[in-house]
């Protein structure tokens, strides 16, 4: 890894620009291709002049390796009060010698956000602002950062064909070794965690060491607190958080609430008539993205409470306790400026569990979770399909505003956890006081969500067309019965990897061994 | 394009003398927002722009602008010629105002 600080004074047109310098010559030392080099510069210089035109000084951190350039600009100044005004293009509260050199044209912002990766904004008016971005200097970065955090231990599996039938993608192919994942197709949404009779599927921080306690501040979820049976209170969770070394917690169920009411006040404030999907599990944002690219408009332009805190905690360590392999993914790779870790929740909640045995009472003060704003709330995979299914087709647009959890019961009944989630949310809520902590407020989403390309047979579109054409020619030589025996879950989507190359239609025990295979596909194309 | 046809052809001023590289234009920018010129430079753009301050030596520095021309025959600080000598960009002045000189050099790209 190769650092670069720079300050950045206010006011100082001329000297702004020198960390960019420096940074376009380590990338051309490093080889990275001239375009990319482009967008690098582009993004950081004008994250220098937005600090020497609106603020009063400011720090620029940038570290390189060779995945990415991540840049960090931190700086004391009036800040934004309105970050959605300041994204759009033209906008401009700069003053006038800055335009007399070409700048403050209100292209800063936006010119940033369409030259990089990742980019997120956290401003506190009358304090400062802070940009993080990020811009890929490989192609499949983006892919990695992405993927997936569900483990198979495929050596468990009893081919009970379960998940094969549960996975509300089509994600799982069941092959001699065991399941796998088609990556591309997954969201993360933990149905396979939760039928799975044999714990073959788990989310990839569990065999992360656990970190040191005291080390940073903990980010745990609320069902934590409904794990330790009736007699055990928040607060008595909370204390002994502390005794093990844990002295600052932040929990997301604060954070979802804060972005309940940022969304309803959006909602109210103009700017939405009708359908609007509150961003909270990022499961449900990956299915959006994937299965329903036309409901992205639809969705409330704010992080889900887990990128927000993420993006908030940018200095110092931070360790989260993601709920699910969802959140897991969202806080594998923060970037190397920002330091973090993960902990399973399984393993927290185990060096909790000896310490709360017998009934006791917590000292310390009690937080508990102002209760949200009134909307439409759909928790479980099977009914948010449903219901994203008639959204598409204009059947929902009373819901105004709708917040959708891959989990029954929201966080809470994600399948890390053992008691029943109705269970552990009373517990959890039950409890005093409330938390604001300016920490959990929601950031404004500032990249939009992109489409998915996983359901994409080819880039191409004349040689999808062809490939489409291949799959129903295959699938008519398929009896239609969906059985799943060829470790696909359907006679559609073994047809689809025949062609795709992934499996042969020869794995279809029907089509080889029985003479009734002509009457299967009279069948299938009678449906 | 080759860039001497903007001295032989239209009369433009080169002000710095550079070994000469026989750059291919391709494509021309006119426009006095600083972000607008980021985002469209390229090896192969001649950028025309009324600015001459500090900023335009960022934009050569850091960009790697093959050539810029500035308007109505005006000069620019003498930081912006150091940085074109050192980073070998072509500066030139026009003697016209910014409606001619894209005028001619539309004409000058259509031709070549
Ligand atoms: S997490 Fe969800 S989408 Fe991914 S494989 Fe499991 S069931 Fe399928
Ligand atoms: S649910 Fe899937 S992974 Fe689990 S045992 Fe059954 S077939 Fe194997």
């Amino acid at each position: 890894m190769h650092a670069i600080v720079a300050e950045i004074e206010g006011g100082d047109y001329q000297g702004a620009g020198k960390g960019s310098k420096d940074i376009k010559e380590i990338l051309r030392k490093v080889g990275v291709d001239a375009n990319t080099i482009r967008r690098a510069i582009i993004a950081v210089y004008e994250g220098e002049m937005n600090v020497a035109i609106h603020a009063y000084n400011g720090v620029l951190r940038a570290a390189i390796t060779p995945d990415a350039l991540e840049v960090i600009i931190t700086d004391t100044g009036p800040g934004i009060p309105d970050i959605e005004q300041a994204m759009r293009e033209g906008f401009s509260t700069a003053p006038p010698e800055a335009r007399e050199l070409g700048f403050g044209a209100g292209m800063g912002l936006p010119n940033i956000r369409r030259n990089t990766d990742r980019f997120s904004l956290d401003s506190t008016p009358g304090k400062g602002t802070t940009l993080h971005f990020s811009v890929f200097l490989e192609p499949g970065v983006l892919e990695r950062v992405n993927a997936s955090a569900i483990t198979i231990k495929q050596e468990k599996c009893i081919k009970c064909l379960r998940c094969l039938n549960a996975c509300p993608t089509q994600a799982i192919r069941i092959r001699a070794e065991g399941p796998e994942i088609l990556r591309h197709l997954c969201i993360d949404c933990t149905v396979c965690m939760d039928v799975c009779p044999q714990g073959v599927f788990d989310m990839d921080c569990a065999d992360d060491p656990p970190p040191a306690p005291g080390s940073g501040i903990l980010i745990a979820p609320d069902a934590l607190f409904g794990q330790f049976g009736p007699a055990i209170p928040r607060s008595a969770v909370r204390e002994q958080l502390q005794e093990l070394g844990w002295h600052e917690h932040l929990y997301i169920q604060h954070a979802e609430t804060a972005l309940f009411q940022a969304a309803s006040d959006f909602a109210l404030n103009e700017k939405t008539a009708g359908l609007g999907f509150i961003p909270v599990c990022p499961a449900v944002l990956n299915l959006i993205q994937l299965r329903y690219p036309s409901l992205i408009p639809y969705v409330l332009p704010f992080l889900s409470p887990m990128e927000s805190i993420r993006d908030r905690l940018l200095t110092g360590l931070a360790v989260f306790v993601p709920s699910c392999p969802a959140q897991s993914a969202l806080v594998r790779d923060c970037g190397i400026l920002s330091p973090s870790t993960r902990l399973h929740p399984r393993n927290l909640a185990k060096s909790l569990l000896p310490r709360l045995q017998w009934s006791r009472t917590g000292t310390v003060s009690d937080d508990t979770v102002s209760e949200p704003p009134p909307c439409l709330i759909i928790t479980g995979m099977r009914r948010v399909c449903q219901f994203l299914d008639k959204a598409e087709r204009g059947l929902t647009e009373d819901c105004v505003l709708t917040a959708l959890y891959a989990c029954e019961n929201g966080c809470y009944g994600s399948p890390v956890w053992e008691t029943p989630p109705a269970v552990a949310m009373f517990r959890a809520k039950s409890g005093g006081g409330i938390i604001r902590d300016e920490r959990l407020g929601p950031l404004y989403r500032i990249k939009p969500l992109v489409p998915r390309a996983g359901v994409r047979l080819d880039t191409d579109m004349v040689k999808a067309m062809k490939k489409l054409r291949e799959i129903d020619r295959s699938c008519k030589q398929l009896p239609g019965r969906d059985c799943g025996v060829c470790g696909a879950p359907t006679c559609m989507t073994l047809a689809e990897d025949a062609v795709m190359g992934r499996a042969v239609l020869d794995a279809c025990i029907f089509r080889n061994n029985s003479p009734g295979h002509e009457s299967g596909a009279a069948k299938e194309t009678d449906r | 394009m080759k860039l001497d046809l903007l001295r032989d052809k239209l009369g433009f001023r080169p002000l710095v003398i550079l070994e000469d590289r026989t750059i291919d234009i391709c494509s021309v920018y006119a426009g006095d927002r600083m972000s607008d010129l980021l985002a469209a430079a390229s090896g192969s753009t001649l950028l025309v722009t009324h600015l001459t301050n500090h900023g335009i030596v960022r934009l050569i520095d850091l960009m790697d602008v093959p050539a810029l021309c500035f308007l109505n025959g005006v000069h620019p600080d003498q930081d912006v010629l150091y940085s074109a000598k050192e980073n070998e960009t072509f500066l030139f002045t026009s003697p016209y105002d910014m409606y001619e000189t894209c005028g001619r050099l539309f004409q000058l790209l259509n031709q070549h």
